[in-house]
């Protein structure tokens, strides 16, 4: 992805732009927007769903759902913390997803953490309590079971999930290039 | 496409149910006591009822599809995880479909079944080809899993945790699910 690239456009007013530059669907259904923080110039597309009333057992104020800066949840992605029993009683766990994320469309996202420059493709499925670290790339049509963990600059693929090669070095550069990228060519018509 | 008049939507829900208002729910459905139905999800009659039973929760983006002309029965404690396509035509109790599964109207599921995430259920043709017409039954216990959706049966163990971590689950459902959600009114 370059600086050549065609810009993606949309209709303008069906995306709301804050104040920190998030650009987030009228159409995509967000519950307890309250317990949800995008940390900046994130995109939330069309029909993507963002679960933020599943929220800890205990009392007082919860973040369940945190993003960094220039994340994208694709179309139709639904992002739902995991839960599991604690101590006898069930309680919800929250999602933290870090910087430079790209989730592709359609995946179903129940991890517990994301590191920073990864990428999901479309119709992935992470199951609960997964651990993404940093800069990982995991292919479309990808299912990861409950609990795995990815390591740093590895490549996964497959149903269930396994380890297929390693990224380059120079990876991060290359995926922070293509985050900022995305953001400037996602503007309204 | 148009369709041949679609019956009128009649739910009939249990006072302990809790059914979001951003669902899409059509013809004549009944709901049991203390099913949870999340935002997002489309519960189609579109020929005969679907009846579901005690305690089931139904999470967003779930479609259960009825088109047969008989009444679709889904038992007690059954779990609809995220994005599952269900049209089978009875389904017993304490499965759990897990996000993206698929279960074919041929298949007919018994109990503690599990359909593991992306898999598709479909009437397994290595049964005799006079009976390849007929509904197959999934026995008790079958787990559908991997790429090839190949079948296998669980031992059992691990049951009792499975089922007190649904019934906690199902109470801390309860408690914060009308908290953040609409509510369709008891009618």
């Amino acid at each position: 992805m370059g600086a050549f690239d065609p810009i993606m456009t949309y209709e303008k007013g069906t995306y709301i732009e804050t104040d920190t530059g998030n650009k987030v669907s009228r159409k995509a259904t967000i519950t307890g927007a309250t317990n949800i923080i995008l940390g900046g110039k994130s995109i939330i597309q069309t029909g993507s769903i963002l679960r933020g009333d599943l929220k800890r057992s205990t009392a007082g104020q919860h973040v369940v759902i945190s993003m960094g800066r220039y994340c994208l949840i694709g179309e139709g992605s639904v992002v739902r913390p995991p839960g599991k029993l604690y101590k006898g009683a069930f309680t919800f766990y929250p999602v933290r997803i870090s910087d430079f994320v790209h989730i592709g469309s359609n995946c179903i996202i129940e991890a517990a953490q994301i590191g920073s420059g990864v990428e999901i493709g479309k119709n992935c499925i992470i199951g609960k309590f997964v651990i993404v670290k940093d800069l990982a790339v995991i292919l479309p049509d990808t299912v990861l079971p409950e609990g795995a963990v990815v390591p740093s600059m590895s490549l996964w693929g497959g149903n269930p999930g396994k380890l297929i090669g390693t990224l380059p070095e120079t990876y991060q550069e290359t995926m922070e290039k293509k985050c900022k990228t995305y953001y400037q060519q996602f503007r309204p018509a | 496409m148009s369709r041949a008049a679609a019956p009128p939507t009649k739910i009939t829900s249990h006072s302990s149910c809790m059914i979001s208002q951003d669902t899409d729910i059509r013809g004549d459905i009944a709901f049991d006591e203390g099913t949870i139905v999340h935002p997002k999800s489309s519960i189609l009659a579109l020929g005969g009822a679907i009846s579901f039973g005690k305690n089931c929760i139904i999470e967003e983006g779930v479609i259960i599809v009825n088109r047969g002309k008989d009444t679709m029965k889904i038992g007690d404690s059954n779990h609809f995880m995220v994005g599952c396509r269900i049209e089978s035509p009875s389904i017993g109790e304490w499965n759990t479909f897990q996000p993206r599964s698929t279960c074919s109207s041929g298949v007919i599921i018994s109990d503690n079944c599990t359909l593991s995430a992306g898999t598709t259920l479909l009437h397994s043709l290595s049964s005799s080809a006079s009976t390849s017409e007929s509904m197959e039954t999934l026995p008790p216990c079958t787990v559908i899993y991997g790429s090839n959706s190949d079948r296998r049966v669980w031992d059992g163990t691990g049951q009792k945790a499975g089922r007190n971590l649904r019934e906690k689950h199902l109470e801390y459902l309860r408690e914060i699910i009308p908290k953040y959600n609409r509510i369709r009114p008891n009618t």
